[in-house]
């Protein structure tokens, strides 16, 4: 049925026209995805780009596809930080050791590793329990700058003091410094730490899982997701796991009650194992 | 995606910063009874929520106290408080989400994305209440709410520990009614 004139939210429906051309010029499919963060997302390009409204992105995305990179980046960017959620690393940190005995070598999968500072991050938890050479990783964002970003592992030092202070709650007990050089304001961190890690674009929503992963980290990516793609990405990542496999999501993240096959392994920590 | 049955009479969206803290709490102590509409509590750079039930305040109140999660289920007569370190919006009438974009005004949580996505979706069924704070953030998201058709508040100034964001948001002609706290508990009571 048409909806009235004053029904109509014009920039929600302006917010779809630039979905459907993401959708069918460049692949990029969100139909899965929450409105409202991407609508807001939206609105601050147009505000930092000095576009008049959300509409306006159309027509420059239909004519020069060059700025898509640009319009997907900005969508998709997240701000991580190294050791957050502290809790989660104080746990693999007691975990991963026995957990390790039982391998020949351990397959890590980062999802959605955005700049790539959780990936640095584990880097230094597996150096500091010497399992860094027992492990097989990769490292995949739907994002290629973000992944650029990743790839260079260079941060900017204002935000050190944070991560030190996580690495120092998650039980870290080293040096910090150790782990990187500084180059005017950013630190760059050591190439050995990331050089076996396999960095690739892909779309866990759109694209099949990687098989074979031990350990999956999907943090703070699947709140993005709708109830339903929520329910249809984790069923995917967990006949992507091996029994025994483990998911890690983000603090605030959860579980749909209908995944029977995921357990979670000590309360207040967000790791959860298949166990079945 | 399918809504769930409406039962919602509106939602009433709080921010503060710095100082907002124990105004909070006056406000959480005071009310009582059954609230017909939710209340979302948007605070910087504090865990609200952990301060408010960890702590030995006294809090009497039949009201459901929430940490907002991914995709949380919006219900009356329940107090969220967005999660420190994320940004919340809201969906739909029956659900907020969570973001991990980058701070604004310095901030995330930021209270202009919280009121913007709530004025969206609440429209005239929107209030938007300001508190203590020495920031701009907030300002923009009274604008938005305004502009749907809802009403927006501000604590009295000169009750505030911190008047700036107040101040910010009067000026801006953000405002539609000002109270003392006594009378923002009165009036989060009769929600």
């Amino acid at each position: 049925m048409t909806k009235s004139f004053e029904q109509i939210d014009k920039v929600d429906l302006e917010v779809e026209l630039v979905m459907t051309t993401l959708k069918q010029m460049f692949g990029y499919d969100f139909s899965g995805y929450n409105r409202a963060p991407l609508k807001s997302r939206l609105l601050s390009f147009c505000k930092e780009y000095q576009v008049d409204s959300v509409i306006d992105i159309v027509k420059p995305l239909l004519h020069s596809p060059s700025i898509s990179k640009e319009l997907i980046s900005y969508l998709t960017v997240t701000v991580t930080e190294m050791f957050r959620d502290p809790v989660l690393y104080q746990f693999l940190r007691e975990y991963l050791p026995e957990y390790y005995q039982t391998k020949p070598y351990v397959k890590i999968w980062h999802i959605g590793c955005s700049s790539g500072q959780e990936v640095i991050s584990l880097s230094i938890l597996l150096q500091e329990l010497n399992l860094l050479g027992g492990s097989k990783r990769y490292a995949t964002d739907l994002n290629p700058m973000a992944l650029e970003k990743a790839k260079r592992s260079s941060y900017q030092l204002a935000n050190l003091k944070l991560y030190i202070k996580n690495y120092l709650a998650s039980g870290g007990s080293h040096e910090f410094s150790k782990y990187y050089v500084v180059e005017n304001d950013s630190a760059v961190f050591l190439p050995q730490l990331v050089f076996d890690v396999k960095f690739a674009q892909h779309d866990i929503v759109a694209e099949p899982a990687f098989t074979g992963a031990d350990i999956i980290f999907c943090r703070n990516v699947m709140m993005y997701f709708t109830p339903q793609q929520h329910l249809a990405v984790v069923n995917k990542l967990v006949a992507a796991l091996p029994k025994g496999g483990l998911l890690c999501i983000g603090l605030q993240e959860y579980i749909p009650d209908e995944v029977k096959a995921l357990r979670k392994l000590k309360h207040g920590v967000p790791i959860y194992e298949r166990i079945a | 995606m399918s809504e769930l049955p409406n039962t919602n009479k509106g939602l009433v969206v709080i921010g503060g910063s710095a100082g907002s803290t124990e105004e909070i709490y006056y406000l959480l102590k005071h009310l009582n009874g059954t609230l017909r509409k939710s209340i979302v509590i948007v605070v910087h750079g504090k865990p609200i929520y952990s301060i408010v039930t960890d702590c030995n305040w006294t809090i009497s109140t039949n009201l459901n106290f929430v940490l907002i999660g991914q995709n949380q289920t919006i219900k009356p007569n329940t107090v969220y408080f967005a999660p420190d370190g994320y940004h919340t919006l809201v969906e739909s009438q029956s659900m907020f989400c969570l973001s991990v974009a980058p701070l604004l005004h310095y901030c995330r949580p930021s209270i202009d994305l919280l009121f913007t996505s709530a004025a969206a979706v609440f429209k005239h069924k929107c209030t938007g209440i300001i508190l203590s704070g020495a920031n701009q953030d907030g300002c923009a998201g009274m604008q938005e709410i305004l502009r749907q058709g809802g009403n927006t508040i501000t604590l009295a100034a000169t009750e505030a520990s911190q008047p700036y964001m107040i101040n910010v948001c009067i000026e801006h002609r953000a405002v539609s009614m000002v109270m003392s706290k006594a009378e923002l508990a009165n009036f989060l009571t009769g929600v």
